[in-house]
């Protein structure tokens, strides 16, 4: 444990901690571009240069990579650092293009704050700056821009160490450096827009974010992905309501620092689609309704059900994406109208692999299973649906959310159940043969939590907003079962999770104002290892 | 109950009077800058007098909580709205003293001129607007063609008459334009000519006289008590400018004489005025003569936009450009409370740093305030017509008081 | 010249000054509480001090970042001897009072308003302690910095606005 002194402040540290990080538990922040917490420490670009006095007099040496060690005294704003970092910025600053205006990374460009902040001194150069390629298609992503790179390395590191897939190399020499793929790759792999997020500069670009906003200009709220159970945290940036970009979040419990991109770029899809009015579709015709009319329609159809049939012969599909207030209202509702339990969802079984993807498509069926076996309420797959629709059990079938992915056996049984009425958000074609169609928000419209497959429950916050008759889930579904008769009377999220976490064991004592921003861990640490 | 005839009583007696309460304001012709005036009257006199302000409270102080340290420019021109370029100064000069910048000389030198013409449309708009409600209606147009004049150099030099936002942190927007001096000395013959046909007017002009002289008078205590400064107390005879008392930027390299009354009242302070004006002439005057080359803004690009040779063909210039807009300089932590001779008196700012790109607090004082929370005893014992021009001559700008 | 006034006051009130700094060159001393009359009215009245002028009231929310979080700021003046001194007092949200100083000088009436109006600090003792700048009814306190740049106060009516249910807990 060495003890150093660093700007006249003692720390203590664990040995193996860089003098970059024994700086930043001082408060002490050094500048850096090629460091990146979660990718291997090169030292290539220099700019973490500290005067460091190891025992033989003060040497510059790089913060990023030297260990601490006992006794040392580093000095982070010394004449002779400031001096180096202003260099530094000076040799980095030599090629790079007047492009400011117009590169998607200004207002969180590393190097316009490094350099105001550390250096600020006019251009010695009375040449003319090296050229290299500008719009540079590197995959279907990402595209590059050679000129602003300043050869920091981080992309071609991400490729090798976290993705490892190694289509990124350093080519040619000297001031004709240049990134690039290898011969006959392209940047295909499913986290390239990673390779964005890390590159300080503006040489790395999201195509599907090029010129669309400027940053400043975007309100950036935290979310959570919900394409797949890893449930990764997510800013997303919106301008005038439009969702314009979903980055990662760092959340150490997750995510880490990456996200995938088919997660990310998953807001493209319902642009088209959204449903913004009931729909009653009768004989061939749709007949539109405004949104709260849909809901009491919906409820008074199933109570009018309910009262001949039974509540057995109402069905209700649920899905695993939707979060745990709206599948906490869901059972409740089920519960008191006697409704049959299905569970649907998206597929359990797509492309995985140990990064970050998880088979698993939907993203709360931690939670749901948390819920059904809180509530202790019987539920089936869609195996049991299509047997009991085939039964003459099911007289009206409610679909909760349009994306799920059945097999064509159960498609077909729905098709043939008496009355399908559906609260979704977006268009599928499952939703061909419903007869009545309530609209409910998107996940980006609202806010709610997630439990991911490890148990670890966040809060995702609304983004952007739509009609605002147009309800959540949780409270069109509350809405609907009062229009019914039924007792299922929730206003306010934080009474439904208030609810909720009295009846679920493993969210009691939790908060929905206080949940914290990296969300917190539900399962339980008992003598037999962890639930 | 009085019997009307009994013996010994005269028809006063038997006139029941009691005070009334008149509502002088805000939209009022005589009360500029909307101020309510609550007065309690026994027939013609103010027996009271209860001063209402805040109509015109725009949140300066609040706002500027929000913008970068460049961004409040525009908001001190709407302080004194009658003399902007003053506010201006002041309030780069208050960020300045905190983050320990010193300014070139020329810079110095052209703030001095730019005040001094600020200060000359202040007192003229005061002067004339005097008079007119006094019902000299002449003066007020003499004056107001002469205050044109300046106006137009001002709009030449910055661009606007009222919303100059000229000044800037570390100097100013730029330089004064090549015709600058030439057009001063063009209209200069003009602008004298018509001070001396207002001064001929008004200053020995028997009705002004009678209706300015011994009215709204206040004692040299009760002045400093009640924190006044500036024309107003130097009417009374306290010799307190804050340019020769505390010279700033070139005061102390010019020559010049501070005009002091005796009586306090509001001749005096029309005097003042008048030999003011002409005193900024002289000011003016110097400054062209004796102003030396060299750069208006210093060389940090930290605080100050790069010149555009630079922001468009260099990286470097492009990113200091960028991030000064942006973002906003990083004035270092710390406080300071700088003070100019506004039109009206002291006119302070109180600005806190909190190391960031923008003010954490932002106070203005602005002397027009204290000046208004002593004008009871001006016109208290006086009459309604005596508090026009009392009120006046104060010279109260809304913009200043209210913020 | 302040520096032999912040001296003056230390020997006269030695355990009243807080704290002292003179950053960009204004002299500054921050007082307990209740020495702040005594002190200032030594100040008005010791003829080696003078400060017939009282220049401004405001105050300061420091909000966390102070035990105390408010900080009422006076600034005051010799015409005569040519000093200044900046006096700060440190009010905590429990106590949100400071005695006025009317007394003394009579300009602190108006600026101690505006602080009541802006910050919502009581100032015992004064005479007419009401809103300066904002009209009787505003509710709050707009310089406090959990007031919001943009608030809306009861008496502007928008009907028209809808407004979302759910919205007040996103």
């Amino acid at each position: 444990m060495p003890t150093l002194k660093i700007n006249d402040q003692e720390v203590t540290v664990d040995q193996g901690t860089s003098v970059l990080d024994a700086a930043a538990e001082t408060g002490v922040e050094i500048p850096t571009f090629c460091y990146h917490p979660g990718l291997s420490a090169p030292a290539n670009c220099r700019m973490c240069l500290v005067e460091i006095d190891g025992g033989r007099g003060a040497q510059l040496m790089p913060a990023c990579y030297t260990q601490a060690g006992e006794g040392m005294v580093v000095k982070t704003d010394s004449p002779t650092t400031q001096e180096a970092q202003k260099s530094v910025l000076e040799f980095i600053l030599l090629n790079h293009p007047v492009d400011c205006p117009i590169c998607d990374q200004a207002g969180e460009c590393v190097l316009q704050d490094h350099y105001f902040d550390y250096s600020a001194r006019p251009s010695r150069l009375r040449h003319v700056k090296v050229h290299k390629p500008k719009v540079k298609i590197l995959g279907p992503n990402i595209v590059l821009d050679a000129e602003r790179c300043i050869l920091c390395t981080r992309c071609v590191r991400f490729c090798d160490e976290i993705t490892e897939t190694h289509e990124l190399r350093v080519t040619q020499r000297g001031e004709n450096s240049e990134i690039t793929t290898f011969p006959g790759l392209d940047l295909t792999n499913k986290y390239s827009l990673c390779t964005a997020d890390i590159c300080p500069v503006g040489a790395l670009t999201s195509r599907g974010f090029r010129f669309k906003a400027r940053v400043w200009n975007n309100k950036r709220t935290k979310s959570v992905c919900d394409q797949c159970s890893r449930n990764c945290s997510t800013f997303v940036d919106t301008l005038r309501n439009d969702v314009k970009r979903v980055s990662p979040r760092t959340n150490a419990e997750v995510n880490k620092w990456w996200a995938c991109d088919e997660g990310r770029m998953a807001f493209k899809k319902y642009e088209e689609g959204r449903f913004l009015r009931g729909q009653v579709r009768h004989e061939g015709t749709t007949h539109e309704l405004a949104p709260s009319d849909s809901y009491h329609r919906v409820g008074s159809q199933l109570s009018q059900t309910v009262e001949a049939h039974g509540g057995e012969s109402v069905g209700l599909l649920l899905h695993p994406s939707w979060s745990n207030e709206d599948l906490f209202v869901a059972s409740q509702f089920a519960l008191e109208a006697g409704l049959r339990l299905y569970v649907g969802g998206r597929t359990a079984d797509g492309y995985e692999d140990n990064i970050l993807i998880r088979a698993d498509k939907n993203a709360n069926r931690y939670g749901l299973n948390l819920i059904l076996d809180a509530i202790d309420i019987p539920n089936a797959g869609v195996d049991s649906l299509a047997a009991d629709i085939q039964a003459g059990t099911i007289r009206t079938l409610l679909i909760l959310d349009g994306e799920h992915t059945l097999p064509e056996s159960v498609i077909t049984a729905i098709g043939q159940v008496e009355e399908v009425v559906a609260l979704a958000a977006w268009h599928t074609p499952i939703l061909d043969v419903a007869h009545l169609i309530a609209p409910t928000r998107l996940v980006f419209e609202r806010g709610g939590s997630f439990v991911n497959f490890e148990g670890h429950l966040q809060r995702f916050h609304k983004t952007q907003m739509h009609d605002i008759n147009i309800l959540s889930p949780w409270h069109a579904l509350s809405t609907i079962a009062r229009a019914g008769g039924w007792d299922v009377q929730y206003d306010r999220i934080s009474d439904v999770f208030a609810s909720m976490a009295e009846m679920v064991p493993r969210f009691a004592g939790l908060d929905y104002q206080e949940l914290p921003g990296d969300g917190v861990s539900t399962e339980e640490t008992t003598s037999a290892g962890t639930i | 109950m009085t019997v009307y005839g009994k013996e010994g009583h005269t028809a006063a007696d038997h006139l029941h009077t009691r005070e009334m309460i008149l509502n002088m304001g805000p939209a009022h012709p005589a009360m500029h800058g909307t101020v309510k005036m609550i007065l309690t009257l026994d027939g013609e006199t103010i027996k009271d007098a209860d001063i209402h302000v805040g109509y015109l409270h725009r949140g300066f102080e609040k706002m500027c909580e929000e913008q970068t340290w460049n961004q409040v420019m525009p908001y001190t021109d709407r302080l004194n709205y009658s003399s902007p370029l003053i506010n201006n100064m002041g309030y780069a000069m208050a960020v300045e003293k905190i983050a320990g910048i010193e300014i070139t000389p020329r810079c110095r030198w052209i703030r001095t001129l730019v005040s001094e013409l600020s200060r000359i449309t202040d007192h003229i708009t005061c002067i004339g607007a005097q008079a007119l409600e006094l019902a000299a209606y002449s003066p007020f147009l003499y004056g107001i063609e002469a205050r044109e004049l300046l106006y137009q150099l001002i709009e030449e030099l910055t661009g606007a008459r009222l919303t100059v936002s000229y000044a800037r942190i570390g100097g100013l927007r730029h330089d004064l334009t090549d015709t600058f001096e030439a057009h001063y000395r063009e209209r200069l013959p003009r602008i004298h000519q018509l001070l001396e046909d207002v001064h001929r007017l008004l200053t020995k002009n028997r009705i002004y006289y009678d209706r300015m002289a011994g009215t709204g008078v206040i004692s040299a205590e009760d002045a400093i008590d009640y924190g006044f400064s500036g024309p107003v107390l130097r009417s009374t005879g306290v010799t307190y400018d804050v340019r020769k008392n505390y010279p700033y930027l070139a005061y102390g390299d010019v020559d010049f004489e501070v005009p002091v009354g005796s009586e306090g009242d509001n001749y005096d302070r029309y005097l003042v005025r008048v030999e003011e004006i002409k005193q900024s002439l002289r000011i003016i005057d110097q400054c062209f003569k004796n102003m030396p080359d060299g750069p208006v803004n210093i060389e940090d690009w930290n605080v100050v936009l790069p010149p555009k040779e630079e922001v468009y063909n260099t990286i470097e210039g492009m990113i200091a450009h960028f991030k000064i807009i942006m973002h906003g300089s990083d004035i270092p932590e710390g406080e300071a409370y700088s003070y100019v001779e506004g039109a009206n008196g002291e006119l302070g700012f109180y600005v806190v740093s909190s190391g960031g790109r923008g003010p954490y607090k932002m106070h203005v004082r602005g002397p027009s305030l204290h000046l208004m929370q002593g004008i009871h005893k001006m016109i208290l014992g006086g009459m309604i017509a005596d508090l026009v021009p009392t009120f006046d001559s104060i010279n109260m700008i809304g913009g200043e008081i209210d913020r | 010249m302040s520096v032999a006034l912040v001296a003056a006051i230390q020997s006269r009130f030695g355990d009243a000054i807080l704290d002292s700094h003179d950053l960009a060159g204004d002299d500054t001393v921050t007082l307990r509480k209740d020495a702040l009359v005594d002190v200032c009215r030594y100040l008005r009245e010791d003829p080696s001090c003078q400060m017939e002028m009282l220049v401004d009231v405001t105050a300061i929310d420091w909000q966390e970042k102070r035990s105390e979080r408010y900080e009422v700021v006076y600034h005051l003046h010799s015409l005569s001897l040519k000093h200044r001194l900046r006096i700060k007092v440190a009010v905590s949200e429990e106590d949100l009072t400071v005695p006025t100083l009317t007394g003394i000088w009579r300009g602190a009436n108006w600026p101690e308003r505006e602080t009541w109006d802006m910050y919502g600090i009581r100032f015992d003792g004064h005479p007419d302690l009401r809103r300066l700048l904002l009209y009787p009814e505003f509710e709050g306190h707009p310089l406090r910095k959990d007031y919001p740049v943009r608030g809306y106060q009861p008496l502007v009516d928008m009907p028209s606005l809808p407004v979302d249910r759910e919205d007040s807990e996103e």
